[in-house]
C-alpha cells in the first residue's frame, strides 16, 4: 500500500492496488486519481445518503473458496430507487462487484465480451434494447432478461477501478437463470461491459466484520 | 454504532415517521394521514397527499418479533383481495436478513421469501425451483391491493394490481405476481404455532397461529405416502385385472358392428353441439356402448353430454362421459394421466331409430395463461363410435373380487409376517 497526501486537503490516503487507481477521500470527498506517485482531484464525490447496508468497506467474506475484502462503493440511483454496487478486491488480488438491492446480493466478476459476440450481446452490443423476459444462452447457462435500469451515480466512496463523476449515467440490464448464475449487461456512450456470478443471499457469503447497525444484532 | 432508523417529517401532514429500511424503502405511507411519499432521495416528496388515519394492525408497524427463530420488524402491511377475498401482508425486514412476508388469509399464516433464481417454466402448468416441482392450481387471479400503509421498496399505492397465479408442491406455495414488465417469484411456507413470537402491540396472538388448510391436508397425503406400501402386490392384481378386462373387450367387440363418427371441438372455445344418425337398435332391449377418442392433444379434458334421441317418440336416454389426459416431467420422471380415449355404456335401449347428439367442450388445464406458451383455439378432432353390446361394469366387478382373492392372501400373510396383528408393547 502506498501513502499520499490529498492534493485537496493533505489527508492521508493509501492505495490498495495499481487496478484500483481512483480514491474517494475520506475527509473532503475529493475523488483523487493516482498516476504513479502523482495525486490528481478529478471531481468531488457526494455524500453517502444514509441506508441500514450491512455491508461497510473492509467487511470480508467468501466467495466459491476465495477470500474478498470490500474496499469501495458506488451508489447507483434510477427512477425508482437506488442499490449499491460494493467493489470486492480478492484474495488473488482480482476485483468484482458485490450488487446489493432489496437486501439480496449479486457478486459479480467483469467477463471478456469477445466471446459473446453472437446473439444477444452482439444485438445488446448494436445497441439494441432487449424485451423483459428475453432468453439468452450464455456459455451453458440459460437466462432471462429480468430488469432494465437507466442509472446515474448517486455517490461513492473508498477505492475504486475508474473514476465513478456524480452523475454519470449508465444502462444496466440484469439477467437470472434458474439456478444461482446471474450477469449483467452494463453500456454507456464509451462502451459496454459485461459481468457474470451468483445471485446470493448475505447468508451464502460468510461475511465478517459487517457493519453494527442501532438497534440489530449483527450476526455470528 | 449506525443509527437504524431514518426520521423523515411527513409533508401531508408533518407527522415525524421513521423509515426503518433507509436506502432499500422508496414508498412511504404515512401512519398518520395516509399520504404516499416519496423516500428514496434525501428530500422526501408528496407523491399522494391523503387525509385519513391508517387501519389498527394485527402487528403494528415497527413492532418486534421472530420467524422460525429469525428476528424481524414489521416495516409495511397491505391488505390484498382478489374479487373480494381479503389477505393480509406484513412485509418484514432485518437488515443483516433482508425483507421476508407474514401473510395472513382467515387465520391461517404462511411466510413468504422472494425468489433470486427463476423456476424453469418449461413445462408449464408445472414449474420448477431447484429440484421441487410446482403445479397451479387455478387459471391465476387479478389481485388489488385494497389499503397500505408503511413503508415499501417498490412504487407501491392503493388499487395496484397484479395478475397472480399460485402453484402448489412441496408443501409450499410458489406465487407469480406480475404487472407490466415485472414478474417476482415468492415461496410461502405453512406457518405453525410456536413458529412465530413477538410482534406485541396490537391484537396479534402468536399462539393462535395456524398453518393453511391445504397444508395440512398436504401433510396428511404425505404421511400415507410414506411407510410400508404393498404397492408391488396392488401392481401385480392391477396389470392381472387389466389383462382380464382386455380380454372382455376385445370379447365384446365381435357382437356388433360400431358406426363412427368425427367432428371437432375448439379447445377452449364455446361448447359445440353435433347430430349425427341414424342409429338403428332392432334387437329388443339392447346394451349400448359410446367411445370417444381424440389423437395428439395433452394437458386438456373434454366434457361430452351425449342424448340418443328416438326419432319418432323423442325418448331421449342420457349419458356423459369426460376424455382426459395430462403429463408432464417432475423429479420422478415424465408423468401421465388419463387416456384420450372413454367409453360410456348405456344398459337398455329399446329398439328403434335414434339420433345421437353430442355437446362436446374442450378445456385446457389448468386454463390457459396468456402469455405462457399456450396456443389458443386448436381445433381438436373427436371420433365418436356406437357399438351395440358393452361390458359391464356388475360382470367386471364379479371378475375382479375372485381376481382379489389371491393378493388379499398374500397381504394378509405378509401382515402376519411383519407382526401386525401380535400384542404392541407400547
Amino acid at each position: 500500500m502506498a501513502a499520499l497526501a490529498c492534493p485537496q486537503c493533505g489527508n492521508e490516503l493509501s492505495f490498495a492496488s495499481p487496478a484500483l487507481p481512483v480514491k474517494v477521500c475520506g475527509s473532503c470527498r475529493s475523488l483523487v486519481l493516482r498516476k504513479d506517485q502523482d495525486l490528481e482531484r478529478v471531481g468531488e464525490a457526494a455524500v453517502l445518503p444514509f441506508d441500514v447496508s450491512p455491508i461497510q468497506i473492509m467487511t470480508t467474506g467468501r466467495w466459491n473458496n476465495m477470500g474478498f475484502t470490500v474496499l469501495g462503493r458506488i451508489r447507483w440511483g434510477w427512477a425508482e430507487g437506488s442499490w449499491n454496487e460494493w467493489l470486492v478486491q480478492f484474495d488473488n488480488g482480482s476485483h468484482g462487484w458485490l450488487g446489493e438491492a432489496m437486501g439480496d446480493f449479486m457478486l459479480l466478476r467483469e467477463t471478456a465480451i469477445e466471446p459473446w459476440r453472437g446473439g444477444t450481446i452482439a444485438k445488446l452490443l448494436a445497441g439494441e434494447r432487449p424485451r423483459i423476459g428475453e432468453q439468452i444462452d450464455l456459455d451453458g447457462s440459460h437466462y432471462s432478461v429480468t430488469d432494465i435500469k437507466q442509472a446515474t451515480v448517486l455517490a461513492s466512496e473508498g477505492d475504486l477501478p475508474f473514476k465513478a463523476s456524480t452523475d454519470w449515467s449508465i444502462e444496466s440490464i440484469d439477467m437470472r437463470s434458474t439456478g444461482s448464475a446471474c450477469a449483467s449487461f452494463q453500456r454507456d456512450e464509451d462502451g459496454s461491459s459485461f459481468y457474470t456470478g451468483d445471485a446470493l443471499s448475505l447468508s451464502d457469503l460468510q461475511l465478517k466484520n459487517l457493519r453494527a447497525i442501532d438497534g440489530w444484532k449483527v450476526p455470528a | 454504532m449506525s443509527e437504524g432508523v431514518r426520521a423523515v417529517t411527513c409533508p401531508g401532514c408533518g407527522g415525524s415517521v421513521d423509515v426503518r429500511a433507509a436506502g432499500f424503502s422508496v414508498t412511504l405511507v404515512c401512519q398518520y394521514c395516509g399520504s404516499v411519499l416519496d423516500v428514496a432521495n434525501p428530500d422526501v416528496a408528496l407523491i399522494e397527499k391523503h387525509n385519513r388515519a391508517a387501519a389498527q394492525l394485527a402487528m403494528p408497524l415497527g413492532s418486534r418479533g421472530s420467524v422460525r427463530g429469525t428476528e424481524f420488524q414489521v416495516v409495511g402491511w397491505m391488505r390484498r383481495s382478489i374479487e373480494g377475498e381479503r389477505w393480509d401482508e406484513y412485509l418484514l425486514f432485518n437488515p443483516y436478513v433482508g425483507y421476508r412476508w407474514l401473510v395472513e388469509e382467515e387465520g391461517e399464516w404462511s411466510f413468504g421469501t422472494m425468489l433470486l433464481s427463476l423456476p424453469d417454466t418449461s413445462d408449464f402448468p408445472r414449474v420448477k425451483v431447484g429440484a421441487a416441482s410446482f403445479a397451479s392450481m387455478d387459471q391465476g387471479y387479478t389481485a388489488v391491493v385494497d389499503a397500505v400503509v408503511g413503508e415499501f421498496y417498490w412504487r407501491v399505492k392503493m388499487g395496484d394490481w397484479v395478475e397472480l397465479i399460485n402453484f402448489e408442491g412441496n408443501g409450499a406455495t410458489l406465487s407469480r405476481e406480475s404487472s407490466g414488465d415485472e414478474v417476482n417469484w415468492t415461496v410461502s411456507k405453512p406457518l405453525r404455532p410456536g413458529d412465530v413470537h413477538g410482534f406485541d402491540g396490537g391484537t396479534f396472538d402468536s399462539s393462535a397461529v395456524t398453518p393453511p388448510a391445504a397444508f395440512m391436508r398436504d401433510a396428511v397425503v404425505a404421511e400415507n405416502e410414506t411407510g410400508d406400501s404393498l404397492w408391488p402386490i396392488m401392481k401385480i392384481f392391477g396389470g392381472t385385472a387389466l389383462f382380464l378386462l382386455l380380454i372382455m373387450f376385445v370379447g365384446s367387440l365381435g357382437g356388433t358392428r360400431a358406426q363412427s363418427f368425427q367432428y371437432t371441438v375448439m379447445r377452449d372455445g364455446a361448447p359445440q353441439s353435433s347430430t349425427f344418425g341414424p342409429l338403428v337398435f332392432a334387437g329388443g332391449r339392447q346394451k349400448v356402448t359410446i367411445e370417444t377418442e381424440s389423437t395428439d392433444f395433452d394437458n386438456a379434458f373434454i366434457d361430452l353430454d351425449i342424448s340418443l334421441v328416438e326419432r319418432t317418440t323423442q325418448a331421449t336416454i342420457e349419458a356423459a362421459s369426460v376424455v382426459e389426459k395430462y403429463s408432464g416431467y417432475d423429479s420422478d420422471g415424465a408423468w401421465s394421466e388419463g387416456s384420450r380415449r372413454n367409453a360410456t355404456k348405456i344398459a337398455s335401449v329399446p329398439s328403434g331409430t335414434y339420433d345421437l347428439v353430442i355437446e362436446a367442450q374442450a378445456k385446457s388445464w389448468p386454463a390457459p395463461q396468456s402469455g405462457l406458451g399456450y396456443v389458443e383455439g386448436v381445433p381438436m378432432t373427436l371420433t365418436t363410435s356406437v357399438s351395440s353390446g358393452g361390458v359391464f361394469m356388475s360382470n367386471l366387478l364379479l371378475a375382479l373380487g375372485l381376481l382379489a382373492i389371491p393378493p388379499i392372501w398374500l397381504i394378509w400373510r405378509r401382515m402376519q409376517a411383519a407382526g401386525m396383528f401380535e400384542e404392541s408393547d407400547d
